[in-house]
């Protein structure tokens, strides 16, 4: 352990971490109704040893794998993620799991071991796609300051974000991949997806409903409106059709 | 100046500056049923360098980091404008220093942070595209969906607007089939725009 723990020092992946915080969950776990959970998991994490979280990696590694960690921080380091890029304990999940796709486990396996790394991290439900920078993103739209953009641009209020945010959580539980969002002068938020010519648009001001519009080829193909607690069916078939997230997309850096 | 416009679009305009500014778009829209003359086609001021010609190149510079989407690319957000107030351009052809002088009256618009306003926003660049661009973008129905006038004045020499030609104001006001058609046009718009960064100019 300790040979692991020097070589690991070497390579920077120690003392650039910080100690353990609410920083190392995502932000969206804390504003719904995990936020009891989450935290309970962040007592336990501080509990369960007093390891800086490179150092919890490579011991769950080794408690779930009966593995040496130092491969799967070679890995983190192969996708290009230096210590200072992997804040947040999902990152650390993604390593984790990456690393399982290159040693060739069963789908089973790999979602049995992602549970149990995701239970230790942050004691929810796991989930495969990383929606950080959009939640992120929202929080920045609702701290915005007044004529943001010049033009008496107005911040998104807590009742748009609600709602965003709630949207976006059932996205990201049905594997759709992260959007884009963007802020209107009027404090609407959208939010985006897009590839080449194919674009879904919602629109979200304030947390009673929310407009779709999906364009093929450029051209406006579904608009829709929905409660804001809707996820219409069409959309998302639509959203898996074409923005599914993928899961395997950073594995041909390996 | 024989190329200005009519008595009575030249009122259209000077109107339009005592509404709200969410309002000026649609405040313009009555210039499209002029019988008198084609305000496209002509220059609204005495500072005009002339009209804008379909050919030229438009550049906007509100490339604002809240209309970026994660791949780099522009939103439809950044053509919003153009349905409330216009959308403000530089002709690069007329503007001194030409493309490399629009992004630093950009910048100068947009200069980042500062130590009274920590969040300023900086510009990261401009939207180029050509005033056929947006004058050759149509409804569904076959109607155009913006105008280009020459808004040239005393110190904005090169200026113009792309100004929508309906569904006028707040995105969010509309109803749900004119949003899409909306939405549909912006992206349009969107399509044509090549976004230059700033840092591979300077």
């Amino acid at each position: 352990m300790e040979e692991i723990r020097a070589a690991v020092a070497r390579r920077g992946f120690l003392g650039h971490m910080g100690d353990i915080s609410t920083r190392c969950v995502p932000q969206h776990m804390l504003s719904n109704s995990n936020e009891r959970q989450v935290h309970q998991g962040i007592k336990e994490l501080n509990e369960f040893s007093h390891w800086r979280p490179s150092m919890r990696l490579y011991n769950i590694c080794e408690q779930l794998l009966e593995a040496p960690a130092l491969p799967h921080m070679q890995l983190a380091e192969k996708f290009g993620w230096t210590s200072v890029e992997m804040p947040t304990e999902n990152l650390y999940a993604e390593v984790f799991v990456r690393g399982e796709h290159t040693e060739v486990l069963s789908v089973s396996r790999r979602r049995q071991v992602h549970q149990k790394v995701y239970q230790l991290l942050v004691g929810g439900s796991p989930k495969t796609n990383n929606y950080d920078k959009a939640f992120e993103r929202l929080k920045y739209f609702v701290e915005e300051e007044l004529d943001w953009d010049g033009c008496n641009g107005q911040p998104a209020s807590d009742s748009t974000a609600f709602a965003v945010s709630r949207f976006l959580s059932m996205a990201q539980t049905k594997g759709i991949s992260r959007p884009s969002l963007t802020l209107s002068n009027s404090g609407a938020v959208s939010v985006i997806w897009n590839r080449g010519r194919n674009y879904v648009t919602i629109h979200f001001q304030g947390c009673t409903k929310f407009v779709a519009i999906v364009l093929e080829n450029g051209e406006s193909k579904l608009a829709l409106e929905r409660p804001a607690m809707d996820f219409p069916k069409e959309l998302e078939d639509h959203l898996l059709e074409n923005f599914k997230e993928d899961v395997t997309f950073n594995l041909f850096r390996l | 100046m024989s190329h200005l416009i009519c008595s009575g679009c030249k009122d259209i305009f000077a109107g339009s500056k005592s509404v709200t500014s969410q309002r000026i778009a649609s405040a313009l829209a009555p210039l499209m049923e002029c019988t008198q003359c084609d305000s496209e086609a002509l220059s609204t001021s005495a500072y005009s360098p002339g009209i804008v010609a379909s050919e030229e190149e438009l550049a906007v510079c509100a490339c604002h980091p809240n209309h970026i989407l994660d791949d780099g690319t522009l939103s439809f957000n950044i053509v919003d404008a153009a349905y409330l107030h216009g959308m403000s351009v530089t002709r690069i052809a007329h503007s001194a220093g030409g493309e490399v002088g629009v992004q630093a009256f950009c910048a100068a618009i947009f200069p980042g942070p500062t130590e009274k306003k920590k969040r300023a926003k900086r510009a990261d660049g401009i939207a180029v595209f050509l005033a056929s661009d947006a004058r050759n973008i149509k409804h569904g129905d076959g109607t155009r969906a913006y105008k280009v006038y020459d808004t040239a004045n005393e110190s904005l020499t090169a200026h113009a607007d792309v100004v929508a030609t309906n569904y006028f104001g707040l995105m969010e006001a509309l109803p749900v089939e004119e949003q899409g058609i909306r939405t549909q046009a912006q992206w349009n718009l969107v399509e044509k725009m090549s976004l230059k960064m700033r840092e591979l100019l300077v």
